[in-house]
């Protein structure tokens, strides 16, 4: 089986291994948070992290948790594939009020302005060493996703975390997968699809 | 005028890091005035650093060009507060 496991987020419920817990209460990082403190993990950092970063180091964290899909593979060979239609616009229009109400940049505020920083979060959450790759398109596609999968296989990728993460505003969702290159064929994308039309 | 600095500057240089550093595990109390703002003691980084140098222009007027400087100014809350009241 290539999809070992997957994931979702969708505005305060996430779902993992089948199992389900929802915080309606509150905004977007609120709800977040509390998904993020359901799975008791203790990294200050996530709070610290852009709105993107913190849906993929949430929709990730099942995967490398003991006994997780990933939690016994190669750092060197778990690569990252992140599809967004959004991306970083949540930190862009953080940064472009600052600017306009105070004058002034944040160099904090201004390094999650390119959404591949996501990717560099979760490298540094899971010291994973593979290689990373962030697309922008208008809706989850798996077929799109394709080519960077084969890509990412090609490169000596053995395993991937691979999802799309979307956030702005009240709006924050995700759907991954933790994938095993070895036995990924572009027969599995419909199920990778489907992952992606659940949620 | 005296370079040592009071226990309120100290105690409001610790409530801005928490604010602009997001550091929201942290409060006032558990920031000790010699806490190394990196490493083992509040775990900052090198963007960190540069939103300290902004903290610092930006509330209270001090600017720091000389990354040597740096060095020295950003070891804890009791370096920071001595460089602005020496340089205020």
């Amino acid at each position: 089986m290539s999809i070992l496991a997957s994931t979702a987020y969708h505005d305060g419920a996430f779902t993992s291994a089948g199992v389900r817990f929802a915080c309606v209460d509150g905004d977007a990082d609120q709800r977040l948070a509390a998904a993020w403190n359901q799975l008791r993990i203790d990294y200050p950092r996530f709070h610290r992290a852009d709105r993107l970063s913190r849906l993929l180091l949430l929709s990730a964290a099942p995967f490398f948790e003991a006994n997780g899909a990933l939690a016994a593979c190669d750092p060197e060979t778990i690569g990252m594939l992140l599809c967004t239609c959004t991306g970083s616009m949540e930190s862009d229009a953080r940064y472009q009020a600052l600017l306009r109400d105070e004058g002034v940049a944040s160099p904090a505020l201004f390094v999650p302005t390119l959404p591949s920083i996501a990717l560099g979060e979760l490298s540094i959450r899971h010291g994973l060493h593979g290689s990373g790759v962030c697309l922008m398109m208008p809706a989850p596609s798996a077929s799109a996703l394709a080519p960077a999968i084969g890509m990412l296989k090609q490169q000596g990728m053995r395993h991937i975390v691979c999802g799309w993460a979307d956030t702005f505003a009240s709006h924050a969702r995700s759907a991954f997968a933790a994938i095993a290159l070895e036995t990924w064929a572009d027969t599995h994308l419909n199920q990778l699809q489907s992952l992606f039309d659940e949620h | 005028m005296s370079t040592e600095p009071t226990t309120e500057l100290k105690q409001d240089l610790k409530a801005q890091i928490i604010k602009h550093l997001n550091l929201q595990d942290r409060t006032v109390e558990s920031i000790a005035d010699d806490t190394p703002l990196f490493g083992e003691g509040l775990g900052l980084d090198s963007i960190d650093v540069l939103e300290l140098i902004v903290l610092m222009d930006r509330q209270y007027g001090v600017r720091i060009s000389d990354p040597q400087e740096g060095r020295t100014v950003f070891q804890n809350v009791t370096t920071m507060a001595e460089h602005i009241l020496a340089k205020r």
